[in-house]
């Protein structure tokens, strides 16, 4: 039984150890790439198990920099290291060392690791192969020529060289660092051969964000997780982060990681501290990954971020509306309305500030002349305005934003509060009455239509009543002059009267003044506008006739192409020429008045 | 104001004038006013009613209504202008030619200083005389 157990046991184990060794022909052991380093006199480079330090650079003669190496923080050695002969160290056979550059405070190093690491990756899967089939790749081709006794005998064309060798079951062969072939197993049975093909991986950086919100207040540190993920093939090296912000200032800018593994993510926070601006705006952070493979190939990636950093000042416009007690209100209105305004100073300075509230037109503000206040809002304060209006008539009302004004290094800067959607109801009674006459001109002697319309504007059911009164110069012939009745909310009644001129004249017919008792027992009285009327005389006969005979006056001129002043005027022609001589000798002689005058001086004093 | 009509009207005014100034340079001054009356009043009575639609049309309206300007005003702008250029080229041609050779007369001593004298001297020569005469008379 022990016997079969050991049996069974290292059948498992050998199926177990197979896919190590798999993996096995997929990783070199190679002097693998860990970054490039810029090092100042005790600054380190981390790496994984180890740390390299620079402990001092002299620059004298020759430029030398002594380099200590940690191994996990534990001192182990250290060396002076130059740029000519000595720039390459190797510790213990697993770390590499080499300057690039010494300068009087900076050294430039570049770190390698021996390290056994995946480099290998699968180009063409298992495939297998008969006699004399041959398989193409990028740069290769492979023919299976043979499968004998002591293995398969396959040839091999890789850029130009021809190589024909018998490989057994488990063989592979690097033909160089882009190419390998793994003889996987050969079936004699089926006179079958499995061969599979490996070129080099590539590492693959993704970047991706966590933690960030759209929006952020003033002096609020902007802080997120970046997330760098390897998808390439093969492990990441020497990975830098870089975060720039043109708009603010960033607390780690560079930030570094050894090694991320192919399907691995590694973290970052970034924190920000916007600068501190007037208005709304969207700040950039570009943060750029470099990495590199185990040959040093360098890798890149950059993700850019915008984010909007709220303004210091901030507005709330807040409305409530209430209920009036008093059995009687204000205005006939039965609601009016609390106004909040919140202002919020996020600054570190004081600031001084206009706010300004647009209330719609029929609202009254309470106890306040305007509302515009000029306030003083200290660092890091808010304050609250806080007042009360109320309608003079009801309806549907919406309100607009309030705006603050500040000024900030000799600019002005506007900013409204957000629009409030809601549309606020106010009950109550409206009565609109309108008079309108037919004409406002007309002749004594003629009938004249008095138009009077009441429009019940409100939300309440009326009582109403009126009594029109007619002025001297006027007489009622017929119509409604006066009613009484019921209106409910939102109809309109139409009444009219006819009156007759009796003498010519001016007058303004007097108000129609409407009585209201609303459902409530609110009792108001609504008054109409002034109609003005003017009467004239009735016309004369002579005057039709000297009417008509001007409009075959008139009728000339559109032929002429000119318009006439002189509408209604008839002149005869010798009229007309008479009147043009004596207007011509009247300029003539008072013209001539002077030069005459002077005339006769000089022939009188000089004669 | 209709612009066309005052171009028109404004055209007329121009050859009329130009025709009574071309006359008045060339030929002569009293033929220059004839023709400055004859010329509106021979279409007045040859073809009446067109004329006096002209002369009454109205072509603006200055001090927002209050005064209207009609052709017959221009008319009489003109006429006044080109009447006021006829009589003192007139009276001024006579004072050259025979005005100053009385003065001359009157007063032989200076006789050469006034041959070439400009207007101002001459208005100054004449405010003087006039000041001898009545320092005389008082």
């Amino acid at each position: 039984m022990p016997i079969k157990k050991l049996f069974f046991l290292s059948i498992i184990l050998i199926i177990l150890i197979n896919p190590a060794n798999g993996a096995g022909i997929r990783e070199e052991n190679i002097w693998i790439f860990q970054g490039s380093y810029e090092l100042g006199i005790n600054e380190r480079a981390y790496l994984e198990g180890f740390t390299v330090k620079i402990h001092e650079i002299h620059t004298v003669s020759e430029p030398t920099a002594t380099i200590l190496i940690y191994r996990n923080s534990v001192f182990k050695e250290a060396f002076k290291a130059d740029t000519e002969l000595n720039s390459e160290h190797i510790y213990d056979n697993e770390l590499r060392i080499n300057v690039i550059d010494l300068t009087q405070d900076k050294v430039s190093l570049e770190i390698y690791k021996q390290k056994s690491e995946l480099v290998w990756i699968t180009d063409i899967p298992k495939t297998a192969f008969k006699t004399g089939d041959t398989l193409t790749g990028h740069n290769y081709r492979i023919s299976l020529l043979d499968i004998e006794e002591n293995g398969a005998v396959i040839k091999v064309e890789h850029e130009g060289n021809v190589t024909e060798k018998t490989y057994k079951s488990g063989d592979y062969e690097k033909f160089s660092d882009e190419f390998m072939i793994n003889v996987i197993y050969i079936k004699k049975d089926t006179q079958e051969v499995l061969i599979e093909t490996m070129k080099p991986g590539s590492p693959n950086i993704e970047i991706n964000t966590a933690n960030l919100q759209d929006n952020y207040d003033p002096g609020e540190l902007l802080e997120y997780e970046l997330i760098i993920t390897n998808t390439g093939t093969i492990p990441l090296h020497g990975i830098i982060l870089t975060t720039e912000c043109k708009e603010g200032e960033i607390e780690l800018p560079t930030q570094q990681h050894s090694i991320l593994d192919p399907g691995k993510m590694k973290k970052f926070q970034i924190k920000v501290k916007p600068d501190m601006e007037p208005l709304d705006r969207n700040i950039t952070i570009t943060s750029k990954v470099r990495g590199y493979d185990y040959q040093g190939r360098e890798f890149h990636g950059e993700k850019s971020l915008d984010v909007n950093v709220n303004s210091y000042i901030s507005i709330k416009k807040g409305i409530e509306r209430k209920e009036k007690i008093s059995e009687n209100p204000e205005f006939g209105t039965e609601q009016y309305f609390k106004i909040l305004i919140t202002l919020n100073n996020k600054a570190d300075h004081q600031t001084a500030v206009n706010v300004k509230d647009d209330l719609p037109k029929s609202f009254i503000p309470a106890d306040l002349d305007s509302t515009e206040w000029a306030l003083l809002l200290d660092p890091e304060a808010s304050r609250t305005i806080e007042y009360f209006a109320s309608p003079t008539e009801p309806g549907d009302f919406t309100f607009g934003p309030a705006s603050v004004i500040w000024k900030h290094e000799g600019k002005t800067y506007t900013l409204e509060s957000e629009a409030i959607t809601r549309t606020f109801h106010v009950s109550g009674s409206k009565v609109v009455v309108k008079k309108e006459l037919s004409s406002s001109y007309m002749l004594a002697g003629e009938n004249i239509s008095v138009l009077i319309r009441i429009i019940n504007d409100g939300d309440r059911d009326i009582e109403a009543s009126f009594e029109d009164n007619i002025p001297d110069k006027l007489t009622y012939i017929d119509g409604k002059k006066e009613w009484r009745g019921y209106m409910e909310a939102g109809e309109t009644k139409e009444f009219s009267y006819t009156l007759r001129a009796e003498k010519p004249g001016e007058l303004y017919l007097p108000a129609t003044e409407l009585s209201i008792n609303d459902e409530k027992g609110h009792m108001d009285i609504s008054v109409s506008d002034e109609p003005f009327l003017y009467i004239d005389d009735p016309l004369v006969e002579s005057d039709t006739y000297y009417e008509e005979d001007s409009y075959s006056e008139v009728n000339i001129t559109p032929e002429t192409g000119y318009e006439t002043s002189a509408e209604g005027t008839e002149i005869t022609k010798t009229q007309a020429a008479g009147f043009l001589v004596s207007s011509f000798a009247t300029l003539f002689i008072l013209i001539a008045i002077v030069p005459a005058f002077a005339y006769l001086f000089i022939i009188r004093v000089y004669k | 104001m209709n612009i066309m009509a005052f171009l028109g009207s404004a055209m007329l005014f121009a050859v009329f004038a130009m025709i009574v100034l071309f006359v008045l340079i060339n030929m002569s001054s009293r033929l220059a006013l004839i023709i400055l009356l004859v010329i509106p009043i021979l279409p007045v009575l040859l073809i009446p009613d067109i004329s006096i639609a002209f002369l009454s049309y109205r072509q603006m309206l200055l001090a927002s209504g209050l005064v209207p300007v009609n052709n017959f005003h221009i008319l009489l702008m003109l006429w006044s202008t080109l009447i006021g250029i006829i009589l003192y080229t007139e009276f001024l041609t006579w004072y050259l030619g025979k005005g100053i050779k009385m003065k001359k007369g009157s007063t032989g001593k200076n006789k050469n200083s006034y041959q070439f004298m400009d207007i101002q001297k001459n208005t100054s020569a004449t405010v003087e005389k006039v000041k001898n005469i009545l320092m005389k008379r008082n």
